[in-house]
């Protein structure tokens, strides 16, 4: 996401994940003084890194941890913009196992984009729940668009597929991965 | 416009003071140890399976600690 300042790049990387996020929760994204662009990755979590309830039968919580870099940029994309450093998303049984969670933390452990089935997802082969499930890289809002799919998720608001597709249609536009 | 206590209509700008707590409080949830425990053992390569979802969720909290 672009910006004509450290600042201006950032806000416009957090509004998008704060639009679609409050299709579902209105807890509050944290971010610490992620600013200005440095070596070190930014960190944004919802809800502090807690599992936040969603609405629902399912009785699911949803966590999020993202990291994100400020760079200089060229062109259309400058001259600062932000790039999406890794996420971790999960979806949780309330108060225990996580059912999924969708990784991406290049710098450590298994690099590449995946998927794990854990205990809340009752699967039983050995193999699966220990298996990292190459994936793609995931956006926020299809994670949020599953939980409501699949999970029977309530969303906040009438509107949330507009919300989602034009949050995601705006990522997709000016993504950046490392 | 962020606010005086760092809210910015449903955004929590943390201070270095409150990340570290952050992360010290998810190590004790998850991990059973101190936020510094847990950098010193990451960087020390001492968790066999960096990749256990409970270590990456901490994992993910290190430049908190910074």
């Amino acid at each position: 996401m672009a910006g004509a300042t450290p600042a201006e790049a950032v806000q416009s990387y957090i509004d998008p994940i704060r639009k679609a996020l409050l299709c579902v929760t209105a807890a509050v994204l944290h971010v610490r003084a992620g600013y200005y662009s440095a070596g070190e990755p930014h960190v944004l979590t919802l809800a502090g890194g807690a599992p936040v309830r969603l609405k629902g039968p399912s009785r699911i919580t949803l966590s999020v941890f993202q990291h994100y870099r400020v760079v200089e940029a060229a062109g259309t994309r400058g001259p600062w913009r932000v790039s999406t450093a890794g996420y971790y998303y999960a979806l949780e049984e309330y108060g225990g196992n996580e059912i999924v969670a969708y990784h991406w933390h290049p710098s450590s452990g298994v690099r590449f984009p995946h998927l794990h089935l854990l205990a809340g997802s009752r699967i039983g082969r050995e193999e699966l729940q220990k298996a990292h499930l190459p994936t793609g890289r995931i956006a926020i809002e299809q994670v949020l668009r599953f939980a409501i799919a699949e999970f029977n998720t309530v969303p906040l608001r009438a509107d949330w597929s507009d919300v989602l597709a034009e949050t995601e249609a705006s990522f997709e536009a000016q993504r950046s991965w490392e | 416009m962020i606010s005086k206590n760092g809210r910015n209509d449903g955004l929590k700008v943390m201070t270095a003071e409150e990340g570290r707590k952050l992360l010290d409080r998810q190590a004790r949830r998850y991990l059973g140890m101190s936020g510094k425990e847990f950098i010193r053992k990451w960087h020390a390569g001492e968790f066999e399976d960096p990749d256990q979802p409970d270590v990456m969720r901490v994992a993910m909290l290190l430049p908190l600690g910074a």
